[in-house]
């Protein structure tokens, strides 16, 4: 068991309550799309899945993958999960559009 | 129960519009209404006993003339508010020469649509 820094304790706590969170907004809204079947549900579905992933995602690069690589992936894990939140916010929105 | 929130695009029976415009309690319940109300607040102002308000407005929202949205309240209780959903209700002819009926809705403005949206996943939890 390698040792974990306590700045990053924080961060797994953070992720796993982003994980948890974000896990039943998304799963509450799907449950609303497959009972009215309406577009808006599933792009909300959609755009909050995205955003619980790329958070998710961002913190398994950062503090998984980094460990068994040589790199540092601070940058592409703050990368990839804000452009996938700003990727999914832009489908929530999206979805008070749609028709 | 909010009836088909997002039904814009599927239009009602024609019967069921036109058993609503028929009805002069319907037509009163629609006069009194020129902002969001809950039942009991349009029973008041209408004259119209409450225990027909609720049928009226289920014939009202059925028909897609009224719309349903729900006031989401911090105790807990959580009251439906009426409001008019229509600007013009057209009868034609269509190609059969059958009756058809188009209702033309108010535009539903983002921050209503996310109202809408989220009474539903609420619904869920």
């Amino acid at each position: 068991m390698p040792h974990i820094p306590s700045s990053q304790i924080g961060v797994v706590v953070a992720q796993t309550l982003i994980l948890v969170i974000g896990g039943l907004i998304t799963y509450y809204s799907y449950k609303a799309y497959s009972r009215t079947g309406s577009p808006e549900h599933k792009w909300l579905t959609a755009g909050f899945g995205i955003v619980t992933l790329g958070a998710v995602l961002g913190g398994v690069l950062d503090l998984g993958v980094e460990r068994y690589t040589a790199g540092d992936l601070i940058y592409t894990s703050v990368f990839v999960s804000s452009s996938l939140t700003a990727i999914g916010l832009g489908i929530i929105l999206y979805s008070l559009y749609v028709r | 129960m909010v009836r088909n929130p997002f039904g814009d695009d599927d239009s009602p029976e024609l019967t069921t519009v036109l058993d609503a415009l028929d009805d002069e309690d319907c037509r009163d319940i629609v006069s009194v209404l020129d902002e969001p109300m809950t039942a009991s607040e349009i029973s008041d102002e209408s004259g119209v006993p409450l225990s027909t308000t609720y049928r009226k407005l289920e014939l009202l929202t059925e028909s897609s003339l009224l719309y349903e949205g729900v006031e989401v309240r911090p105790d807990g209780q959580h009251a439906s508010r009426y409001d008019i959903d229509f600007e013009e209700v057209v009868i034609l002819l269509d190609e059969n020469n059958a009756f058809d009926v188009e209702i033309a809705h108010r535009a539903r403005t983002p921050d209503q649509r996310l109202e809408n949206i989220w009474s539903e996943v609420r619904k869920e939890t």
